[in-house]
């Protein structure tokens, strides 16, 4: 089968997958892992320039807010509160990126959280604009083409429409050119610059479209969940994604949407429990760094290599 | 009468109170193989890193083909001709030999991302750079290991590798940080007929950053010769040896 009819089969496999299994509980799941792959590929991308945002929680809450707001306070329709919302983030990134991004190492981790954290306590204390700490509620429901979007089926279907743009679109830039800089980046930066590379201008555009992801899944979930608060922008979203990253396998951006599959449903169905979910990611985690350091996506790979080892 | 190609005047990096290369001049001519010696500490990286922009020089000039090169960063440097190679063997090792040469001829066309949108640049320089690849890894003599990964290189080919990647970039000239460093003395000859075949068959300038005498010796047109970050003398390598100075500082007096 052709890679692209194969990958437009298994898309509308997945899009009619919910009316097919009509139970709003997987569905709400299926959002969710729509989301969590734009944001874990959209941290895979930092990964590989070596630089881990902990500002992502906080860019994704941006998103949140300012679809919400623009829709709310200006009267914006969907579409431009969207990706007016995401271009704003993306512009932030790119003012804040000229000066971050010169900083390296944990450092550059320190700055970053110290920078999403500023912005969560403006969601908090700026009620009158943010609706503090007890949440901006009353978010509209999308509108397309004349239709609003009430049904979780439909937000299913944005969720879909974004994971398979922000995988399809990270895919590309790993296998074109531009990956085989953003590789040379990550593997040897005095090489690659002594090659004729601008390294800052590349770190910049990643950093940018890295955001722009970011804050389209934000602005998305926003309006899924009708109501937004502070605390769900905090450090432990980039967290979640660095350790979705980590247990999918980071080398490729199939590990981004296998790591969601599994993590995602997880906090869904230990709802109850929420210490042992904590527990859960922990023995996850070191198993993984034992077992399998290159995520699930390496060892699927190794697998189909003893197989290929035996049967030839 | 041969042109001016490098020009460094006055060039001083101080680290802190530490003069690294302390107001340095000298210049090379087009066509030449010209030698940098000095113990360990006499500045002799540092020199290669003021030249390409790796940081910042104290005071002083450099100019490469007439126009001035300092304040410039590295890929900018790097794409005007003025290339350099790494003291220890620097390569894209998960990558294999073939893909590390089509980089470095394909980088200096997309050094700025916005490049990218030039139509046409990339899928020509990437058409180019795997054609040139080929070629350089025939005359680097790495044509049947040219599918391996570079980690997986001996160290030797290795080094040879990454003269290849600089080569890629059709540079004027090629700064070349010990290139025998870590090589057996079998290596260190292959290296020496290497360089000396990149200007002749290549028409490429090298300067050589070097701590194997013969070496140096053998292949180079004129010498520096570098004690704590000065000059002690610039001349033909018979001359260099002969030199009282370069004897005592680097050579060591009792040889003879």
């Amino acid at each position: 089968m052709k890679p692209l009819i194969r990958d437009l089969a298994v898309l509308a496999a997945l899009a009619a997958l919910p009316f097919l299994l009509d139970s709003p509980f997987l569905t709400h799941i299926g959002v969710m892992m729509g989301l969590y792959v734009t944001l874990a590929l959209s941290m895979n991308l930092m990964l590989r320039i070596g630089q881990i945002s902990f500002a992502h929680g906080a860019f994704m809450g941006l998103g949140a807010y300012g679809s919400a707001l623009f829709m709310m306070r200006l009267g914006l329709p969907f579409p431009a509160a969207f990706f007016g919302a995401a271009l704003g983030v993306t512009l932030l990134a790119w003012l804040v990126g000229q000066v971050f991004l010169r900083i390296r190492g944990v450092y550059f981790v320190l700055l970053t959280f110290a920078f999403g954290e500023i912005i969560v306590l403006i969601f908090t204390e700026w009620v009158g604009l943010f609706g503090g700490s007890s949440g901006l509620a009353g978010v509209p429901r999308p509108g397309l083409f004349g239709y609003e979007i009430q049904s979780r089926n439909g937000f299913y279907l944005l969720a879909l429409a974004l994971a398979a743009f922000s995988y399809a679109s990270v895919r590309a830039i790993y296998r074109s050119e531009l990956g085989a800089v953003i590789g040379s980046l990550e593997e040897n930066e005095p090489l690659t610059r002594s090659l004729g590379i601008d390294s800052g201008r590349y770190r910049l555009l990643t950093f940018c479209f890295s955001s722009f992801l970011v804050g389209m899944a934000g602005a998305l979930y926003g309006h899924y969940l009708t109501i937004l608060t502070p605390e769900d922008y905090g450090f432990s979203v980039p967290v979640d994604l660095v350790l979705i990253n980590v247990i999918g396998g980071m080398a490729h951006p199939l590990g981004a949407v296998l790591g969601a599959l599994l993590l995602v449903p997880l906090p869904e169905f230990l709802r109850d429990a929420r210490q042992y979910q904590v527990l859960l990611y922990g023995i996850l985690l070191i198993v993984f760094l034992l077992f399998m350091p290159d995520g699930l996506y390496g060892a699927a790979g190794r697998l189909r290599l003893t197989r290929k080892g035996r049967a030839g | 009468m041969s042109e001016v190609l490098l020009e460094v005047n006055g060039l001083t990096k101080a680290f802190g109170g530490l003069y690294a290369v302390s107001d340095l001049s000298f210049s090379t001519l087009r066509g030449e193989i010209f030698g940098v010696i000095g113990p360990n500490g006499s500045g002799k990286t540092t020199l290669f890193n003021l030249i390409t922009g790796v940081f910042p020089a104290t005071r002083g000039s450099v100019r490469f083909r007439g126009s001035e090169m300092s304040g410039l960063p590295t890929d900018v440097i790097a794409r005007r001709g003025l290339v350099r190679t790494f003291q220890s063997a620097t390569v894209f090792k998960k990558e294999t030999a073939f893909e590390n040469v089509r980089r470095g001829g394909l980088f200096g066309c997309i050094g700025n991302p916005a490049w990218f949108f030039r139509r046409g640049v990339v899928s020509a320089g990437a058409r180019k750079a795997a054609a040139s690849a080929e070629d350089l890894l025939e005359f680097s003599g790495l044509k049947d290991v040219a599918g391996t990964a570079a980690g997986n290189l001996p160290y030797g080919k290795q080094k040879m590798l990454g003269v290849a990647i600089a080569l890629a970039q059709h540079p004027v000239q090629l700064l070349m940080d010990e290139p025998a460093a870590g090589l057996n003395p079998a290596e260190t000859e292959a290296m020496a007929e290497f360089i000396a075949a990149i200007r002749s068959q290549r028409g490429i300038d090298v300067i050589l950053v070097e701590h194997d005498m013969r070496m140096v010796t053998s292949v180079c047109d004129r010498i520096l010769a570098l004690n704590y970050g000065k000059a002690i003398a610039v001349d033909v390598p018979e001359r260099i040896v002969a030199h009282p100075e370069v004897i005592e500082t680097y050579l060591g007096a009792d040889l003879e």
